[in-house]
């Protein structure tokens, strides 16, 4: 049986050696510095990476590493660890550096001290070898048949910048051609940037679009890429160009021993190289050398007042257009610098406004190659004959000369114009706003004071009736003249017309006489009205001589449609009648009675009016 | 009995009298129906000197609104509007005086000064053809035009039927004929001309879009400056297509301009 004093004992005695034992743990931890490699060779363009470990401190400060010639060195951060080996805890930090050999050779990595705890530590030295890549990228075997000294091989044999110039001498304002090739061979480039390029004394202008190419440089094939850009010296003297340097990543194979850290010993074996390769990027910057550059002043002698500004080779050409115009019309000039050069910097020769030319703003634009004046003048005048010569003087670098350039006197014709200029607008997209200079008062002409006709709106008097009717019938007036004229003509040159139409009225003024005849019983004055009356009628209605009327010839001149012949007979048998009493009354008036008159005078009437209606 | 019938008749004859001296005064007396728009008339005069342009226009404007118009009452109007800064009422006010007043200088002279101020699309180059006839048709009214055209053709007409009747056949009365018919036709034709080319037309008010389609998200064409002159071809629902002097044509909402 454990008596109550057996177990407070044994705990007691665990709490102690729990103690000690803790004690022991806390004294154990021991402060380790240590530096490592992930491998001792590597191809060139690789980099391996330095890891410095220091462990059982508590508080661990950064580290830098100092410079170590032909290795670029960058720190790729720290990580804390805290392991537990046997039964107790370790706690340490690590420093990784990437190392980047830029030659083949051998390489020191010196031993590193650290003070910890007023204690010195320092890590072993560690060296590492560095060989040139091998296999097919390297054609020297190839062509030469020799074999290359690879051991002084360096970085810098494979990744390069070659700058070249069109010329290493140039005037001040001149432009200078500049071609940056960045040459690669058995390294892989990614993200390579635009060059930089610096120096004093020139502004650097817009880099083209880069070029892609592979070339052959000594037996060696290498992948290039062209930039070019152009330079433009600002001030004169000897001018230092470059390094230009070109900002890159390298894409950089993890070694096998970081490989072993990620996925275990297991895929160490050979058999699986390459399977799980991965890759990292590690940044760069190639540099070219440097270079010197003249840049000359332009000659004073023989420099034009009018000199342009232009430093290259160039061509000017002028339009002018229209030729033919009237006083006041606008003309567009266009001057065109096309070439070589600085054109940023020229400048267009400047016309003159004189009494015959009116000027406006010239506008410049500029493409590519060319540049464009475009100038809208006017002839204030008819004495205007021509736009005078226009002369571009430039520096002709390759020469070394000042050249102008001579176009026009461009003739024009200008017209007189009549009447007043009124407003001008040149253009209708002109972006200038002209002034106009013709009679522009400062205000315009004041209110009127009478209100004058005031009248509804809408009304207008031609759209009234009244209009129309007033026009229609005076038509209608005139018309009725017209008409009455033609009857007139007709009356005067066709007789028997006109015979004919007098016939009735005569008959009417007889018939009207014998009517009083009648009344008066006066026999022989009544049948010698009728029978002249008769007569003359049927000679007009007819057109037969008066001498020839009698009842025979007559009836002859009747032709009527068989539909009339009882009428015909009726009324023949009327007139015959007649004619005969005109007879009778002459040796037998009292066999005539007045009755017998009465009748004859109604079928006079009677005859009368059918022949009228019916011839 | 008789005395009565005399009286009586006097009487009537009085009154016949009476009742044609009163037609007669009625249309023998000039139609002066309102004082209304001389009164307002007056007032705007007023404002206009004292600078109160806007109340000026109001008084002009409610002249119109009764329906009553003239040449002086349009120009005082658009004047009005200038000065107001209404660059496109004015425009619109002094074409409408330009049609009664055609030749009134002062009309002339400000209308000129106006679109001076305003971007005015050029028109294409017009022939010289066109050109005489504009200014001819510009220079009468389209009332004159057809009234002076009517009267040389009745002239005519009638010197025709008299040279007929009085047997006149010298050259030179054929030479006349020939003349004041052409006259004639020349005045009616221009009158057509004129007609044709007055209707429809507008005068933008505001600075707007001229858009390919009656639609505000329609894409614009091109773009219409306060007091441009336009042509109205077609309506649709509150937008209105136009052409401008130099014929391109557009789609632009009604309020933004009136017509002529």
């Amino acid at each position: 049986m454990i008596s109550i004093y057996q177990i407070k004992k044994s705990i007691i005695l665990t709490i102690a050696i729990l103690a000690i034992g803790l004690t022991i743990n806390a004294q154990a931890q021991s402060v380790s510095f240590t530096a490592e490699v992930d491998t001792n060779k590597i191809e060139l363009g690789g980099a391996f990476q330095l890891s410095l470990a220091v462990s059982g401190v508590e508080n661990i400060p950064g580290f830098n590493l100092p410079e170590i010639e032909g290795l670029n060195i960058r720190s790729s951060g720290s990580s804390t660890n805290i392991t537990m080996i046997n039964g107790h805890y370790e706690k340490s930090r690590t420093f990784t550096f990437s190392l980047f050999p830029m030659k083949v050779g051998f390489y020191e990595i010196p031993s590193f001290t650290a003070e910890i705890d007023g204690k010195t530590y320092s890590t072993e030295a560690i060296s590492v070898e560095v060989v040139d890549t091998p296999g097919p990228v390297n054609n020297q075997i190839a062509s030469s048949g020799q074999v290359p000294d690879s051991a002084n091989t360096s970085i810098k044999d494979k990744l390069f910048l070659v700058v070249k110039t069109d010329k290493n001498k140039v005037y001040l304002g001149e432009s200078l051609l500049v071609k940056i090739y960045l040459y690669v061979n058995g390294v892989s480039v990614r993200d390579p940037q635009m060059p930089r390029i610096e120096g004093v004394g020139f502004t650097v202008g817009e880099f083209d679009k880069r070029t892609q190419f592979q070339q052959i440089v000594e037996g060696v094939r290498y992948d290039v890429v062209e930039h070019d850009v152009f330079l433009y010296p600002t001030r004169t003297g000897t001018l230092e160009l470059g390094p230009i340097k070109l900002d890159c990543n390298l894409l950089v194979k993890n070694n096998q021993q970081t490989n072993r850290r990620s996925f275990g010993s297991f895929f160490d074996d050979e058999f699986f190289e390459g399977i799980f390769d991965s890759y990292r990027r590690v940044p760069m910057t190639v540099e070219s050398g440097k270079g010197v550059i003249n840049v000359l002043e332009l000659p004073q002698e023989g420099k034009p007042d009018d000199f342009s500004g232009g430093v290259g080779s160039y061509d000017f050409n002028v339009q002018v257009s229209p030729t033919d115009v009237k006083e006041g019309d606008p003309i567009t000039l266009k001057m065109n610098v096309t070439g070589q050069g600085n054109i940023n910097a020229v400048n267009f020769p400047k016309l003159k406004e004189t009494n015959e030319i009116k000027l406006y703003e010239p506008q410049i634009s500029q493409n590519n190659g060319d540049k464009i004046l475009e100038q809208v003048l006017i002839p204030r005048s008819k004495t205007l004959t021509e736009i005078p010569a226009i002369k571009f003087s430039y520096f002709d670098s390759e020469s070394g000369e000042y050249k102008t350039i001579t176009r026009g006197p461009f003739p024009i014709n200008v017209q007189e114009r009549e009447g007043d200029i009124g407003l001008r607008i040149i253009g209708g997209d002109s972006k200038n706003d002209f002034n106009v200079e013709e009679e522009l008062g400062s205000d315009i002409v004041f209110i009127k004071s009478e209100i004058g006709n005031v009248k509804p709106i809408g009304i207008k008097k031609y759209k009234q009736p009244s209009f129309y009717i007033i026009i229609v019938c005076a038509l209608i007036l005139w018309f009725f003249g017209y008409v009455y004229y033609l009857r007139n003509e007709r009356l005067k040159t066709d007789v028997v017309y006109a015979k004919r139409k007098h016939a009735p009225k005569y008959a009417k003024k007889q018939i009207a006489k014998a009517k009083n005849f009648l009344v008066s019983e006066d026999k022989h004055g009544f049948y010698d009205c009728i029978y002249k009356t008769l007569k003359k009628y049927f000679s007009n209605k007819f057109h037969m001589p008066v001498g020839t009327v009698s009842f025979e010839s007559v009836i002859d001149r009747c032709r009527i449609s068989k539909a009339d012949s009882d009428v015909l007979n009726n009324i023949k048998a009327k007139l015959k009648r007649i004619f005969e009493e005109c007879d009778i009354v002459r040796y037998a008036a009292g066999q005539i009675s007045h009755d017998i008159m009465q009748n004859s005078f109604e079928d006079l009437e009677e005859i009368i009016d059918f022949y009228e209606r019916k011839f | 009995m008789v005395s009565t019938a005399v009286s009586q008749d006097k009487n009537i004859k009085y009154f016949i009298k009476g009742l044609i001296v009163l037609i007669a005064l009625f249309v023998i007396s000039p139609v002066n129906a309102d004082d209304k728009p001389l009164a307002r008339f007056v007032t705007a005069e007023r404002f206009y000197k004292e600078k109160e342009y806007k109340k000026a226009i109001e008084q002009y404007e409610l002249i119109i609104k009764d329906g009553e118009e003239s040449g002086q009452i349009y120009y005082n109007l658009a004047n009005s509007y200038f000065k107001n800064g209404n660059y496109g009422k004015a425009v619109l006010n002094y074409e409408r005086a330009k049609r009664i007043m055609p030749r009134d200088r002062d009309v002339d002279y400000n209308y000129k000064y106006v679109l001076k101020l305003i971007k005015d699309f050029g028109s294409e180059n017009k022939g010289f053809m066109i050109k005489i006839i504009d200014k001819f048709t510009g220079f009468h009214s389209d009332q004159e035009l057809v009234t002076i055209g009517v009267t040389i053709g009745l002239v005519a007409l009638g010197l025709y039927l008299l040279f007929l009747f009085m047997k006149v056949t010298l050259i030179i009365g054929k030479i006349i004929l020939v003349v004041l018919s052409v006259l004639a036709v020349v005045y009616m034709g221009g009158f057509k001309y004129k007609v044709q080319k007055q209707v429809g037309t507008a005068v933008i008010l505001d600075n707007s879009d001229a858009r390919f389609e009656p639609r505000e998200d329609a894409t614009i064409h091109f773009k219409l400056n306060e007091g441009n002159r336009v042509k109205m071809m077609k309506f649709e629902g509150g937008w209105v297509k136009i052409k401008r002097a130099d014929n391109k044509q557009g789609w632009v909402q009604q309020i933004n301009l009136e017509g002529i």
